[in-house]
């Protein structure tokens, strides 16, 4: 499940992190479910324990994920709805906005380059003009 | 540590015991054969006190020829040996593992540095010595019917090579190996090293022994040299030096003792070494 | 407060007498259970801070103590393995096992026979004939069957085939979170230690540059990238917030060093405060990389600094 992108600029105990919050969004990981031990995520990546024992750690403060002493880490029991699910209406215009993006001719990593500015935008704050800008 | 010395000079080991058992059994051939020829010398009655009405002229130097090599072969060829030995078992105590970089593994285990040395040292020197112990009584064994035959009665150097003395010369050589060694940190300089180094010790501590001792005198007109003295070649014809016969254990003993006094300041001089030299 | 696995105090060695110094006021402590990777050029002094923490020498000045004692006294909680795994070529690897066993008080003889028959390692094999990866393993053996507390690596991985040093790696977070062992390892090669240190220190010409936990310092410091020159020509003029601004936390930035990457000048700077980057710069966190070469190459920029006669001069952009 997780993949490390090496010299990027984001440390690799918050790729981990957000590959975690990435699987739950999507459903992949459901509530109750046990997630991979931080010696299997070591062997898995050549990755050093603490990093991995980090990631979980900052996990369980957001909430996400509870650690239960010598048996592992535990995505919490009531865990914040799959996202696919509960925004059908923002997917269903990002679908549209990469339907158009790709009909101009775009290509996935400009469309993802698109998406980094508009997040860095300091207008793209919660704003009510923020809805029309993605649309 | 007993067992890990064990297990890393143990081929060591088999070669030293090799050469010793080598070593003893020829002289032990040796003087099988020239207690025969003494005896056959006792029968024909050359070998009491006055011979000159016999004929025993042929037979004594027969005697001599023959067994002339013996002085070549064990007298000097013994301690020589040993001494070799020593220094090749000596000399990759330190100088081998630094070598190999090995030091750096030895001297990290949960030993330290000074027990690691002093464990090895001992040990093996241990060892040494009872080699040359063995050695020592080889020759002195060999010895007797050789003076007996007039092969040797003579010549001071069998002293050096016979009974105590061959055992602190063996780890005199040693300890100068082992301290090269530590200092140089190369083998083949540190055996060159300790070789020349225990030649020139050695024979300034012989010289020491030699004309440091009370020693008797005797005039050959008025009482002649006992049978089993000790004497040397002097020059003189009037004057001749000899140690008695009844002095020669305490002289073996005074001996061992200063070559084992060098041996230990030798050794201590190694341990600076391995000390101090960064690794 | 726990003691530190390993606490160095302005220690520094020197070769001889007259010597060169290998290491010079060297000043690191590392907390237990941490990877910490040390890197620098060769000759930065690496191989003499392990071997000074190994007790293999003495320091000329300043202290080494690790678990608060000397490392001559506690020979039995430090395992070093030193550059290119050196073992007894003529012994076999249960041979050099029964040396461990004999010489350590804590050793855990199943670990020991468990991890080499694991490895597929021949017990009754001379050392001589065992490959890179195999003899590093034994090495590695070695030291993790004795319980060491903190790991003293000199260039492990260096040598070894992908697979070898993959094999490495796990056996040694393995050993740390069986047993919470810190681990000391030098590298000159910069690659693939970002995902094995969690501590890093740089060394270069015997001196410190940088050291501490890596996702802390990534935030303190910035990469920012802007026009050809903009650093050195915000340099020749006079500034009103010079250097001491930056020294005494008093927000503003220290400048490390300087790349000039296709007509841009990115600079690696660190930042006391929070900082924004002015018109025309783009601020962001640097990459380990970015980090690490970043104060190497200050290393090699201070020394042709100072054979110019020149110093550098920040300014505070914000």
């Amino acid at each position: 499940m997780f993949r490390l992108d090496q010299g990027s600029v984001v440390p690799i105990y918050r790729q981990l992190m957000a590959q975690v919050r990435q699987e739950l969004l999507l459903g992949r990981l459901r509530p109750g479910e046990q997630l991979p031990t931080v010696k299997e995520v070591v062997d898995a990546l050549s990755v050093n324990p603490n990093t991995v024992a980090k990631a979980y750690r900052e996990l369980e403060h957001e909430g996400l994920v509870r650690s239960r002493q010598g048996l592992g880490t535990f995505v919490a029991t009531s865990p914040p709805t799959a996202m696919a699910a509960a925004r059908p209406a923002l997917l269903a215009s990002l679908t549209r906005w990469v339907r158009r993006a790709r009909a101009e001719g775009l290509q996935a990593e400009e469309m993802r380059a698109l998406l980094a500015v508009a997040l860095e935008e300091p207008a793209a704050a919660v704003d009510d003009r923020a809805g029309g800008r993605t649309a | 540590m007993s067992w890990v010395i064990w297990r890393q000079h143990r081929s060591q080991a088999a070669w030293v015991l090799l050469l010793v058992a080598t070593l003893c059994g020829l002289m032990l051939w040796v003087r099988a054969h020239a207690s025969a020829d003494v005896a056959d010398l006792r029968a024909a009655g050359c070998l009491l006190g006055d011979i000159s009405g016999r004929d025993c002229q042929t037979p004594l130097d027969d005697f001599a020829v023959r067994y002339n090599f013996t002085i070549p072969a064990f007298e000097l060829g013994v301690p020589l040996v040993l001494a070799v030995t020593a220094a090749l078992v000596g000399a990759p105590l330190v100088a081998r593992e630094a070598e190999q970089r090995t030091h750096l593994v030895a001297w990290t285990q949960s030993v330290s540095r000074s027990r690691w040395f002093a464990a090895k040292v001992l040990i093996v020197g241990a060892g040494l010595t009872v080699a040359g112990l063995v050695a020592g009584a080889a020759t002195y064994y060999l010895q007797g019917p050789l003076s007996a035959g007039g092969v040797t009665s003579s010549r001071w150097p069998w002293f050096f090579s016979t009974a105590l003395v061959p055992a602190g010369s063996t780890v005199l050589a040693f300890g100068l190996a082992v301290t090269a060694g530590a200092w140089l940190r190369r083998l083949l300089p540190a055996v060159a090293v300790a070789l020349v180094s225990f030649l020139a010790l050695f024979a300034v501590a012989g010289r020491a022994v030699q004309t440091l001792t009370p020693v008797h005198h005797t005039l050959p007109s008025d009482r002649g040299v006992p049978d089993d003295a000790w004497t040397w070649p002097s020059g003189a014809s009037h004057a001749i030096p000899y140690h008695p016969a009844g002095q020669f254990w305490p002289l073996q003993l005074t001996f061992l003792a200063v070559l084992l006094a060098l041996t230990a300041a030798v050794i201590a001089l190694g341990w600076q070494g391995t000390r101090t030299r960064a690794v | 407060m726990t003691t530190p696995v390993l606490d160095c105090a302005e220690m520094g060695h020197r070769y001889g007498r007259r010597g060169t110094w290998g290491l010079r006021e060297c000043t690191l402590t590392v907390p237990a259970g941490r990877v910490v990777a040390l890197v620098g050029p060769n000759g930065a002094g690496k191989t003499t801070l392990l071997h000074l923490a190994a007790g293999l020498l003495l320091p000329t000045e300043g202290s080494v103590k690790v678990a608060g004692a000397a490392p001559g006294r506690r020979l039995e909680r430090i395992g070093f393995v030193a550059q290119d795994s050196p073992l007894w070529p003529r012994l076999r690897v249960d041979d050099v096992l029964g040396i461990g066993a004999h010489l350590n008080p804590r050793w855990d003889k199943d670990l020991a026979s468990e991890r080499i028959a694991r490895l597929g390692i021949p017990p009754r094999a001379r050392i001589g004939a065992l490959s890179g990866g195999q003899r590093a393993q034994v090495a590695l053996t070695l030291v993790l069957a004795k319980r060491a507390e903190l790991l003293l690596l000199d260039e492990p991985l260096a040598n070894l085939d992908p697979l070898a040093r993959r094999e490495f790696l796990a056996s040694m977070f393995d050993a740390c979170t069986r047993t919470g062992a810190a681990v000391l390892f030098s590298s000159h090669v910069v690659a693939e230690l970002e995902r094995i240190c969690d501590y890093l220190v740089v060394l270069a010409d015997g001196r410190v540059r940088l050291a501490g936990d890596i996702d802390e310092l990534r935030r303190a410091h910035r990469v920012i990238a802007g026009p050809a020159g903009w650093s050195t020509t915000a340099a020749e003029q006079p500034t009103a917030i010079p250097d001491d601004a930056a020294r005494e936390g008093g927000g503003g930035w220290r400048l490390i060093s300087t790349r000039q990457v296709a007509g841009r000048t990115s600079a690696l700077v660190r930042v006391g405060a929070e900082l924004v980057a002015g018109p025309g710069l783009e601020a962001a966190e640097p990459t380990f990389d970015e980090l690490v070469l970043g104060y190497l190459d200050q290393h090699h920029s201070d020394k042709e600094h100072t054979q110019q006669g020149r110093t550098a001069h920040a300014e505070a952009p914000v």
